[in-house]
């Protein structure tokens, strides 16, 4: 299944809180913290398992004025990146 | 539009959470019952198979850790007492992990068994940070009271490092134990664990001395001062004049402390009630309470003797500390003072003063 049809929501182990409108990720494992800028926390806030990829991008295309292709590659490199941190995983069904 | 993603900016989160009053963590004492006698312990505990009347239930707990989740609180930290000896721990911890809270837990690890410890490594906590007390069993036990707390500890350790959770061992130094400093590092790396070590022994709240007797005499730490000194460090910081508006802590700035019955306070050192859990919400007491404005304005400049003091820069007092030992939370703290006429000893030894 192409990473677009899939569902993509924060893996168990994540701490996480929005604050300010910056979203705040902090992963155990590892140890690390991430400060997400605007756009970064608003695929964070829609990646709650509910939303598919392909619907994230509609949603940022409605909300940000940006093409098809820019919103594709933006959240497809975002989910990507995230899910190889184990911060996020995919899921095929909602 | 480019969703980045940032490096790790803690200190960051931390400094803005202080700078706007924002509530960032959350200390919490589940409970003062605890299976170890500990001589040290600052707090006025009760047996571990006592009934606990009064201590926040399941419900209460889960209730707070929803308000402090929309509040904004990211890090929380069990710990008590003994944390395992709530049986309901482990389900309370698991209420933050589902709130995707930023887990610690303190302990002293002796009750963790192997599902318990499955339990505790799904939570996949920050760290857990387990007390040892001595290099060995002698040492250890004689501090905790508790014949085989040691080989309790040293097997909590190994069944969380087989789970790969992330390890701290924690001591606080004391005569007993101060020589073993070393040992005890070296313990820790055996052990897999970060070590941190702590030369605070306070009174027990309420006032009681007795752990004082524990509190390391001039020549322990003339002789530990002289072993860890971080001479660049220090070099450093006296390069940089204290500013009237320096604060020795982040004291009611962005993080509480919530003892087992729903107290509220600025620290685990400073018992001044900031409310109640059962009267009032946790947002309230934050946004609300007078008591934080009180302490936030704990600044070097009005704090009268110290604002003056020779020593001034190579002092760590806490404000509890003082408030509880000498009578006056803007007054000097004489354990804060005889650590730093001594570090001045020791930097004068090494040349940098």
């Amino acid at each position: 299944m192409r990473l677009s049809k899939k569902y993509p929501q924060p893996h168990s182990q994540v701490a996480a809180r929005v604050i300010d409108g910056q979203a705040i990720i902090i992963t155990p494992l590892s140890g690390e913290i991430r400060i997400l800028n605007e756009v970064g926390t608003r695929i964070w806030e829609l990646a709650d398992g509910r939303h598919s990829a392909e619907q994230i991008v509609a949603i940022l295309m409605s909300e940000y004025a940006v093409s098809r292709d820019e919103a594709e590659r933006d959240v497809i490199e975002f989910i990507e990146g995230l899910a190889a941190k184990q911060i996020l995983v995919l899921s095929e069904h909602p | 539009m480019n969703a980045n993603l940032q490096p790790d900016l803690l200190q960051q989160i931390i400094a803005r959470s202080q700078a706007q009053h924002r509530l960032y963590s959350v200390h919490w004492e589940l409970t003062y019952r605890c299976n170890e006698r500990c001589t040290h312990c600052y707090l006025n505990i009760l047996p571990a198979k006592r009934r606990a009347p009064g201590e926040l239930t399941y419900d209460e707990c889960c209730a707070i850790i929803d308000q402090a989740a929309e509040e904004g609180a990211l890090e929380i930290t069990f710990s008590g007492g003994e944390v395992f000896v709530r049986r309901d721990f482990l389900s309370i911890a698991e209420h933050a992990r589902s709130r995707r809270f930023a887990i610690r837990i303190f302990t002293n690890g002796t009750m963790i068994t192997e599902p318990m410890a499955d339990r505790v490594a799904a939570l996949h906590p920050l760290r857990v940070e387990l007390s040892v007390y001595g290099k060995d069993a002698e040492t250890h036990d004689l501090i905790t009271r508790i014949p085989g707390s040691f080989n309790l500890t040293m097997r909590a350790f190994r069944l969380l490092r087989e789970r790969n959770v992330r390890l701290r061992c924690k001591t606080p130094l004391m005569r007993e134990n101060v020589r073993q400093f070393h040992q005890l590092r070296a313990l820790a790396e055996s052990l897999g664990a970060e070590w941190k070590y702590d030369i605070t022994i306070t009174a027990r709240d309420g006032g009681d001395r007795a752990p004082l007797r524990h509190r390391l005499t001039d020549e322990d730490l003339l002789w530990l001062m002289r072993e860890t000194m971080d001479v660049e460090m220090w070099k450093r910081r006296l390069n940089q004049p204290l500013t009237p508006e320096h604060r020795f802590c982040g004291i009611g700035l962005s993080s509480i402390t919530i003892d087992p019955y729903g107290e509220v306070f600025p620290c685990a050192q400073t018992r001044v009630s900031a409310g109640n859990l059962r009267k009032r919400s946790l947002r309230e007491i934050w946004r609300h309470s007078p008591i934080w404005e009180r302490v936030s304005q704990l600044t070097l400049n009005n704090l009268p003797a110290c604002s003056c003091c020779p020593v001034r820069q190579l002092c760590t007092r806490c404000h509890g500390q003082a408030w509880l030992e000498d009578g006056d939370i803007r007054g000097p703290s004489s354990d804060a003072c005889r650590e730093a006429y001594l570090r001045r000893q020791v930097l004068r030894e090494k040349g940098v003063m």
